[in-house]
């Protein structure tokens, strides 16, 4: 904050804290409830799942998420929609080889990209879930590049495939979710059986956003990704 | 409870460290440490899916993808040759006149400066694809095209020399194009050996060298040493006219030819 | 003055803000967009938390005294949506920074509103 001239910074900082006094001031902070947690354990354990929250946010709540996951894929199409017609260059440079980096991502990426499976299919058993399980996954797509380059990384897969079945993938957890309709339930609600809780068949269809959501923002990641690498030229 | 309120104490400092450095890499490093121990803290305020959903994308995503957009950016790219006195490598620094006033640009912009060490025709192309912003290390004061010459911050004389004393070779009848020495005593043997021209700084004192074996003569002094900046780059040039003249007002320039030119 | 998450908050809150009316530079303004981010959500779930509280497992020990869920439910979704967000505006950003050759948002006014002039 050097350079900021005294006559800005004094006003400010009295603006912001008299603001913040003010919001601590008048925050109506009732203080934990006892009993706020119990009607979500009882829908939790209708839909068979042990992770309360992902009961939440992938049964009871789930319209909020596809519209999240819709967002999100909006967002890797304006990534790659800008960064696109600025061009790209043709090869990317990577940076120099290194044993350390090499040695490192050999050991690293595997687990990476297990922790990243476990997060997503065990996410209605354990904290987790399909975006951490997806974001990690990526960010080990990420260490791939920089350790072997971006172009041999990239070259594993066809970008436009790509781009085709990340939308793919966002359509058919839609489809999924109107598919009741067909047999006279109301769209958003769950076909499969809750099954037994703990066990990795429970929970409904909860395992199945899961899946169609992790593999929908580990596309995206490295997508947005590639093309940040592509823009800049080098790794 | 106590690494709890340790671990939100914690925060704001971090963050205060995070907004108020001087370099964005530092800044986006403390906002990922910031991000780690806000996922610290979800984990102990008993929030196990919010932790490690922070933890990936705040800690792990959002870093890297900064990382990756500010490179390039905030850069200075200067290519240069080795010219002993002006820029120069020894062990794994560099020195020299030309690099202290390229030092002072780049800390007047608040950039970062990066060198890459190119022979002599390979630079101006370089600057003039505009690959490289600055070409610099002993550049005469030439017309080029293509590029912005910076007014010369080294006047440079040219001295004439020929051969053993006495013994004068033929002219060749195809002067090679000026070359560029980074000994000066190879300069002066190899310029005396074609009977060349040969533009030396004119602190370079010619009488520094034994040169009793050939005959010097000056000549018409001109030219001096400058930097070529690419075209694109008009903001750089105006700060290094700037830092020029600045620093020759002061007598900062003076007291830095005296101490790479004894 | 409790030290507890709903306090901290507030004082990110203003921190960041600072940070983004007082710094020149783009990306640094961005980040502390992304602090403001990270304040709401530390306010939100701290709202419910309890000293003694479970995590929201079923099966956990202490399920009884369980915080809670719904703030994170929906914190996962804003956490998300803020990357996305953070992601474009950072494009924007450094096309911005390539066309006017400056990270300074000062000089970048100045250039554009010398373009508007007729």
């Amino acid at each position: 904050m050097r350079h900021v001239p005294l006559r800005l910074l004094l006003p400010a900082l009295l603006l912001v804290g008299a603001f913040c006094a003010a919001v601590w001031v008048t925050f109506d902070y009732p203080g934990p409830d006892r009993h706020a947690a119990d009607d979500w354990v009882d829908a939790a354990r209708l839909t068979g799942a042990v992770n309360v929250v992902s009961a939440i946010y992938l049964n009871v709540r789930l319209l909020d998420t596809l519209l999240e996951v819709l967002v999100f894929s909006v967002a890797v199409l304006g990534v790659r929609f800008y960064l696109r017609e600025r061009g790209h260059v043709e090869t990317v440079d990577s940076i120099p080889e290194s044993h350390v980096l090499r040695l490192s991502s050999d050991l690293l990426l595997p687990v990476i990209l297990l922790l990243g499976i476990q997060l997503t299919a065990y996410g209605h058993l354990a904290p987790g879930g399909g975006f951490s399980g997806g974001v990690a996954a990526g960010t080990g797509l990420l260490l791939a590049a920089i350790a072997l380059g971006a172009d041999a990384v990239a070259r594993r897969f066809h970008e436009g495939a790509l781009a085709h079945l990340e939308w793919a993938v966002l359509l058919c957890a839609l489809f999924l979710a109107a598919f009741p309709v067909a047999f006279g339930r109301p769209p958003l609600s769950d076909l499969l059986p809750p099954g037994t809780p703990g066990g990795l068949a429970s929970g409904g269809s909860i395992l199945l956003y899961n899946v169609l959501i992790g593999v929908k923002v580990f596309i995206g990641t490295w997508i947005m990704l590639h093309h940040f690498i592509l823009h800049r030229g080098e790794v | 409870m106590i690494s709890r309120t340790v671990l939100l104490i914690l925060l704001p400092v971090l963050a205060i460290a995070a907004l108020t450095q001087r370099r964005r890499l530092s800044a986006i490093i403390a906002m990922g440490l910031f991000s780690f121990a806000l996922a610290g803290t979800y984990f102990l305020l008993h929030a196990p899916d919010v932790a490690i959903t922070e933890s990936a994308v705040g800690a792990a995503l959002v870093t890297s993808i900064y990382v990756l957009a500010i490179r390039k950016t905030g850069r200075i790219t200067v290519v240069a040759s080795e010219a002993p006195g002006l820029l120069q490598r020894d062990a794994d620094r560099i020195s020299g006149l030309e690099w202290e006033i390229l030092e002072r640009v780049a800390r007047a912009a608040g950039l970062d400066l990066t060198l890459t060490f190119l022979p002599g025709d390979e630079r101006l192309d370089a600057v003039r694809r505009g690959d490289a912003d600055i070409a610099a290390g002993g550049l005469l004061a030439e017309s080029a095209d293509g590029v912005l010459e910076t007014p010369s911050h080294l006047p440079t004389a040219r001295y004439e020399l020929r051969g053993p004393a006495g013994q004068r070779h033929a002219a060749a009848p195809d002067r090679s194009p000026p070359a560029y020495f980074s000994e000066v005593v190879d300069a002066v043997r190899a310029c005396a050996a074609l009977s060349m021209t040969l533009d030396l700084a004119r602190f370079h004192t010619l009488s520094r060298y034994d040169l009793g074996a050939y005959e010097v003569r000056s000549m018409e002094g001109r030219g001096g040493y400058t930097f070529a900046v690419s075209p694109d780059r008009d903001d750089l040039y105006r700060h290094v006219v700037e830092e020029l003249s600045k620093m020759r007002e002061s007598g900062e320039l003076d007291r830095s030819v005296r101490r790479h030119f004894p | 003055m409790p030290i507890n998450g709903v306090t901290i908050s507030i004082l990110l809150f203003g921190i960041a803000l600072l940070g983004l009316v007082l710094r020149r530079d783009l990306v640094i303004k961005l980040l502390a967009l992304g602090l403001v981010n990270a304040s709401t959500i530390l306010c939100l779930v701290s709202l419910r938390a309890r000293p003694d509280g479970a995590a929201p497992i079923l099966g956990a020990p202490g399920e009884s005294v369980m915080v809670d869920p719904l703030p994170h439910a929906m914190v996962l979704s804003a956490i998300v949506i803020n990357f996305a967000i953070l992601a474009l505006s950072l494009v924007f950003v450094m096309l911005l920074v390539e066309r006017y050759h400056t990270g300074d948002s000062q000089q970048i006014e100045r250039e554009t509103s010398k373009e508007e002039e007729p």
